[in-house]
This record gives structure tokens, C-alpha cells and sequence, in this order.
């Protein structure tokens, strides 16, 4: 009888507990056209007019200090220069929109280019001298390799130059700080409150070119953020640290200018932002306590923990000049793993959470 | 010893020699009854990679495990030969067969050389035809391997442009026609699946005389659509080629995803209703023409959509819905078999009502092909 009991009173608490789970999970409807605009207003067109200005800054400082191109002139633009880089990684993640008509993220960020076919470029440039070099409108039209932030690079670290070049070398750095100013500003526009593509961004309609439903707005944002960890990761990190599949140390985006590790900051502490001003973890999480979902809410707190620490660590790793061929360069191994798991528990929990599309063949097929 | 990723899918080619080709009753009881259609494709399952042949419920007549992610299989319709090739960057491929019981072959490509995923028999199918990549030097070509050879590499030809994919081999059996993607990747950078050469793509149509390697007709696309990059393709009557590609990294301009073509004519693009065209989000998976060769299904996993053509005409018919969907052969009955990545397999009849759709355990990968 007693042994009944407790058999009867363990069903009733299961059953009991199972109704109030029940009871609880709730659905709760995701805003994704708060999501767009929380992004749009709060990473991507803060992340484009940083960027724009940083580039004016870069032109500016060039058409005013590059002179005779003195080791003081250059510890100058060099400054400029980092903070132009510096811009670009906190946005360059941003690989939709604007950013892809005509070239235009290539033509910023010529990176990899396993050929040199730019170096080799930019080196004859500095040879010939030609004059379509020296206007920002013309070198806009001339071939990718010697319009972007690696073909100032270059002259950074070309040198020193004979006197006669100087001018060539300076007008040419100006032209492609004035160019690159150019493409930054027709991007910003294009996500301003009244640009085109921000209009297609806010409106997702059957109408609408781009976006023809409210999840697919978050989608392009979640796939974004997945896509650039996983290159930031397997591709700028591997390779300086010698963890590509050659196993050997190659050089990783601006190695030349010692700047890599700063952009690999800036990249990582640009994706945390834009998951944060989004607000799209905080939204999966109201979704996954709503539904007593505890496995996609402990790892989207988990998420929230890699990106913590990954934007604390690298920025922290960035303070060591030339990191990657210091000898604490070892130290950035300790981001592989977190890199990892910051894109792939994000993936799995937001796709659970607000439903988006990540299927086996239309997230990765080929 | 460092084993790098090569040496380790080549150990693991070895060791599949040894895996089991497991064979159901039905199919060791000799060749299936009438109602039964036969198919083949890569899949990812619990506990890994396969490929398998199976019939249009999802039960399995065949199994083959595989060392990593497989992607299209090629079918030698008159030896019932089967080879599954490695997902690019992979250079891994494994023949197996319906008819006998025979272990698996594996094979690879050379060190220097990658499998793009698709590949050919020749029409007696003594020879078999693969899309690679040479990617130390940026360009695409096809591999040759001699099939009563165990499957030795005997040669290769260029395919004229980086980046093949798909090929097939027109009905006159000594031309092959093959898409070249037009994307450079290497497989020492992002998983080699990353795009080097976004800016200067150049996607092309070849018509290729296997005899020569020489190219009979190449085509490219205008320089507004230069991003499409040509990727799957079938055949249809009267050797019009079905072209279904794959628009890489654009702000979502609609370009045409679909097009045909006949030797000495230019490529023609399918016009399809826009609000369609934009749903499909820039992506054509997979390309099949239905057994009469009048009718093309072209999916598009993105867009959880089938899309069918008329051959003929090149005019757009009509659109079906499957979430996942990527896999497509035709049937037996003149319809197609649809798989997906959600474990679903249709039969999508052309007239009369759809078959029933059956439930599986897989994630149903790229392609799927008819084993007739």
C-alpha cells in the first residue's frame, strides 16, 4: 500500500511537472524587422561611417604630410594607415549589400592573393610611373590589385624611394586613399536612412529585390557573422600561425605592415558587436526560456562567453608589435578553439531558435 | 612523422577497400521488380558518410561508407558501375556496384589534384571522366581513368577555364560538355571552398572531343553576368544542354540562374517570373531531364524550390516546394525523384498526382541518379 503510494505520488509529481512545462513553453513571435534595424542603426552604418571617415582621414593625412617620404612622414601615414585597417575589420564582415556591386569589397580588400599578382601590380606602378595613378577617379578604374588598403601597404613598406619618385609614390598614395574614401562613402549611402539598399533592408516584401520575407534579414546577419568566424579562423588565424594544411607559417592579412593581429582584432571584436547591437542572441534567448529550451539557452550563453573572451584575448594579443613573429605568437593558438565554438553553437542555437533556414544542402552545398 | 590531410584521405582510401558493401535481401535476390525504381547518392547520416543505391521508399539496396562528405555519383548505365566522388576539396572516390558483390574501390587523384565532385563514364564505360582542379595553377581539367584498371589515372585534358564542375557526355559519346564554375580555390585556404578570384570570374560552357581533348565550342557569359557561376548540368532531346548556376557574392541582382544550350548556338537564358527568380536566392543545386528528354527539373535548396522547364522551348513550367530540396533524377514514370536535406524523397509526377512522400534518417546530399 505504501509502496502504491509513492508509485502514485512520483506519477502524479511527473505528470504535474510535464504540465507546467507545458504550461510555460510559450511561443514567442521574433521580431526580425527589430533585429534588421537594431543592426542596421546600431552596427552597420556607425560600422560604414567610421570606416568612411577613417579613409578620409587617411587621404587627408596623406595629400598633407606625404612629402619626401622621411621615416617621420612615414610613421605618419603609418598611423593613418592602422586606423584605416583597423575600420575595415570591424565592418568588413558585412559581405552583403553595397559592398559587393561593382568589386567593391575587392577592390578594398585584395586578400588573398596567393599569386602576388597585386604586389607584382603595385611594384611596377612604382616602376612606370603612369599618370592614371596620381587621380582617384582614374586608379578607380584601373585593375583591382592596385586600388585597395594592401597597394598602400605596399608603399608603406617600398622604399626608400629615389627622389624623383616621390612624387609619383605620394600623388599615387593619395589616389588610392581618395578612391577607397570614394567606394567607403557610395557604401554608406547605400545604407543611409534614405539609401537604396537600407529601404530594401527595412521592407522585406514579395517585391522587394533582395529580402522577400522578415526572416531573411536575421539570415543574412546570422550567416555573416557563422561565415566570417569560420574565415577569420581557418583562414587570417591558420595561416600566420602555421596551422594550415601545409604546415607552415604564411603571411596573414597586412603581415607586411606587422598589422595582423590588430585586424584580426579588429575583425573579432567587430563580429561581438554586431551580435550584440543586433540584439539577435538576445533575442534567441527570450525564444529558447520561452520555450524551456535550455539546450539552445546554455548555448547561446556560451556564445556570449567565447565572444567575451575572444575580443578581451586577441585585443589584448594585438598590444605586442609584430605579434606573429614574436614569440608569444603561440599564444593566439588559445583563440582556435573558442573561434570554433563561438560559430558553430550560435549556428546550431539561432537556427533552432528563430527558425532560419540552415538546412544541409542551402547552408552548405555546392 | 607529420600526416598531412592528403596522406590521411589516402590512408583512408585504403582502409575503405576493406569496408563493407552491404547489400539488402532485395537486391541479392536478383534485379528488382518493375515497381521498384533504383537511385544513387551521397548522404550523411548518425554516425558518418555513404553513399548508397536505394529504391524511391528510401530502402537501401546498397551501402557504401565513406571517409568524409561525398557529392554526386557517376552511373555506368550499361556496367551498373558506380563511382562516388569527394565533395571539392576532397580527392577520395569509391566505385561499387549494383549488380555484383564485389568490394568497393577506392581511388584518388594525384597529390597536386582535387575532385570537384562530379564526374562521367565513357559510353562503353571502360573509361571515366572527372572534373579537378590543378590548383597550383588556377586551372580546371579532367581526369582520365582507365575503369579495368582498378581505376587508374591515365591522363587528363584541360577543360579550358578554372573551376569545372559538372560534365556529361553528349549522346554522339565522344563529346563531353562541362560547366566551369569559373571560381579559383585552393585546398590550403578556407577548407578550399573560399572564392580567390571574385573579381575576375569568368564562368564558361566547354564542348570538349574526348579523343583530343580539343575544345569544339567554348562559351562565356556577358560581363553583367560574370558572378553566375555555370555549375550543374543536364541533357536533354535534340542535345540541348540544361545549365543551372549559382550567382557568388552579389548584393542580389537577379541574374538568370537557368539557362540552355545547343552547339552552335549562343547560351539562351530561361525567363522565369521574378518574384520566383528572386526566391530561389541566387542558386541552382542540381539539374536533371526527365527520361524522355523533353522536360527539365532543376532544384534549388536555397529556395526550397523545383523548378521546371521545357526542354524544347526553354520556358519556364512550373514550381514545386521542398524545403531542403537539392537532389533530382528522373523517374521511371517520366517524373523525377526529389530528395533533401531534411531526410524527405518525393516522387514528383508530371501528370497525375504527386507520389507519396517517404521519411528517412539522412540528410539526402547535392545529387541524385538513376540506376536503370
Amino acid at each position: 500500500m505504501n509502496r502504491r503510494f509513492h508509485l502514485l505520488l512520483a506519477a502524479t509529481a511527473c505528470a504535474l511537472a510535464v504540465n507546467a512545462q507545458n504550461a510555460a513553453a510559450q511561443t514567442v513571435a521574433v521580431d526580425h524587422a527589430r533585429i534588421a534595424e537594431n543592426a542596421l542603426r546600431g552596427h552597420i552604418q556607425p560600422g560604414y561611417a567610421k570606416l568612411t571617415r577613417a579613409l578620409e582621414r587617411l587621404e587627408t593625412t596623406t595629400q598633407a604630410t606625404c612629402k619626401q617620404l622621411t621615416a617621420a612622414e612615414i610613421d605618419v601615414l603609418k598611423a593613418a594607415f592602422t586606423d584605416a585597417i583597423l575600420a575595415w575589420g570591424a565592418i568588413a564582415h558585412i559581405t552583403f549589400g553595397p559592398i559587393r556591386d561593382s568589386n567593391r569589397y575587392e577592390r578594398i580588400f585584395f586578400w588573398l592573393d596567393r599569386k602576388g599578382i597585386a604586389r607584382r601590380q603595385v611594384r611596377r606602378a612604382l616602376r612606370n610611373t603612369p599618370d592614371a595613378y596620381r587621380s582617384a577617379t582614374t586608379l578607380g578604374t584601373r585593375s583591382i590589385g592596385v586600388q585597395g588598403l594592401s597597394a598602400y601597404e605596399q608603399i608603406l613598406v617600398t622604399g626608400p624611394f629615389k627622389p624623383e619618385a616621390v612624387d609619383f609614390v605620394c600623388a599615387y598614395a593619395a589616389a588610392i586613399a581618395g578612391n577607397l574614401k570614394a567606394i567607403a562613402q557610395t557604401v554608406a549611402r547605400a545604407w543611409a536612412d534614405d539609401g537604396a539598399f537600407a529601404k530594401s533592408w527595412r521592407s522585406p516584401s514579395a517585391d522587394n529585390p533582395v529580402y522577400l520575407k522578415p526572416h531573411e534579414t536575421t539570415f543574412a546577419l546570422v550567416k555573416a557573422y557563422v561565415e566570417n568566424l569560420e574565415r577569420v579562423r581557418d583562414v587570417e588565424l591558420l595561416r600566420p600561425l602555421g596551422f594550415a594544411t601545409r604546415r607552415r607559417k604564411l603571411p596573414g592579412p597586412y603581415a607586411r605592415s606587422k598589422q595582423t593581429m590588430p585586424f584580426l582584432a579588429a575583425r573579432i571584436s567587430g563580429l561581438h558587436d554586431l551580435i550584440l547591437k543586433s540584439g539577435v542572441i538576445a533575442v534567441a534567448h527570450k525564444v529558447a526560456v520561452a520555450r524551456n529550451d535550455p539546450v539552445s539557452k546554455q548555448r547561446l550563453d556560451q556564445v556570449g562567453f567565447e565572444l567575451n573572451f575572444l575580443t578581451q584575448r586577441a585585443q589584448t594579443l594585438a598590444q605586442t608589435p609584430d605579434f606573429f613573429a614574436s614569440e608569444k605568437s603561440r599564444e593566439a593558438i588559445a583563440l582556435g578553439f573558442p573561434l570554433k565554438a563561438a560559430r558553430e553553437l550560435a549556428r546550431a542555437a539561432l537556427a533552432d531558435t528563430l527558425e532560419l533556414p540552415f538546412g544541409f544542402n542551402s547552408a552548405d552545398g555546392d | 612523422m607529420v600526416i598531412d590531410r592528403r596522406q590521411l584521405l589516402q590512408l583512408g582510401g585504403v582502409a575503405l577497400a576493406g569496408h563493407a558493401l552491404t547489400l539488402s535481401d532485395r537486391a541479392r535476390a536478383g534485379t528488382p521488380s518493375s515497381a521498384v525504381q533504383l537511385f544513387a547518392a551521397a548522404r550523411k547520416g548518425r554516425t558518418g558518410y555513404s553513399a548508397a543505391i536505394f529504391d524511391q521508399t528510401g530502402q537501401d539496396h546498397a551501402v557504401v561508407s565513406l571517409p568524409a562528405r561525398g557529392h554526386d555519383v557517376a552511373v555506368c548505365q550499361r556496367t551498373k558501375q558506380c563511382v562516388v566522388f569527394a565533395r571539392r576539396p576532397g580527392n577520395f572516390a569509391v566505385a561499387f556496384s549494383v549488380a555484383r558483390r564485389s568490394a568497393p574501390v577506392s581511388f584518388t587523384t594525384p597529390p597536386d589534384r582535387h575532385f570537384y565532385g562530379h564526374g562521367t563514364f565513357s559510353s562503353d564505360g571502360s573509361l571515366l571522366f572527372a572534373t579537378e582542379n590543378d590548383f597550383e595553377a588556377a586551372r580546371g581539367c579532367i581526369g582520365v581513368y582507365d575503369v579495368k584498371r582498378g581505376f587508374h589515372r591515365v591522363g587528363e585534358f584541360p577543360t579550358h577555364g578554372i573551376g569545372p564542375h559538372d560534365l556529361a557526355l553528349l549522346p554522339d559519346g565522344q563529346t563531353l560538355v562541362v560547366a566551369n564554375g569559373g571560381v579559383e580555390t585552393h585546398p590550403d585556404i578556407g577548407r578550399g571552398r573560399t572564392s580567390l578570384n571574385l573579381a575576375t570570374m569568368e564562368p564558361s560552357l566547354v564542348y570538349i572531343d574526348t579523343r583530343t581533348g580539343d575544345v569544339i565550342e567554348r562559351h562565356t557569359l556577358p560581363a553583367s553576368s560574370r558572378r553566375l557561376s555555370l555549375r550543374h548540368l543536364d541533357i536533354g532531346q535534340r542535345r540541348t544542354v540544361v545549365i543551372g548556376g549559382q550567382v557568388k557574392a552579389s548584393s542580389g541582382r537577379t541574374l538568370p540562374l537557368i539557362l540552355t544550350h545547343r552547339l552552335g548556338t549562343d547560351l539562351a537564358p530561361v525567363t522565369l517570373p521574378n518574384k520566383l527568380a528572386r526566391s530561389l536566392r541566387g542558386y541552382i543545386s542540381s539539374v536533371a531531364v526527365s527520361a524522355a528528354g523533353d522536360l527539365a527539373a532543376l532544384t534549388s535548396s536555397r529556395g526550397g524550390a523545383v523548378v521546371f522547364v521545357d526542354v524544347a522551348s526553354g520556358r519556364y513550367l512550373g514550381t514545386r516546394h521542398v524545403q531542403d530540396v537539392s537532389g533530382v533524377a528522373p523517374a521511371a514514370t517520366d517524373g523525377f525523384l526529389l530528395t533533401s536535406g531534411t531526410g524527405a524523397l518525393a516522387i514528383h509526377e508530371r501528370s497525375g498526382p504527386d507520389g507519396p512522400v517517404a521519411t528517412s534518417a539522412w540528410h539526402w546530399d547535392n545529387h541524385a541518379v538513376r540506376v536503370r
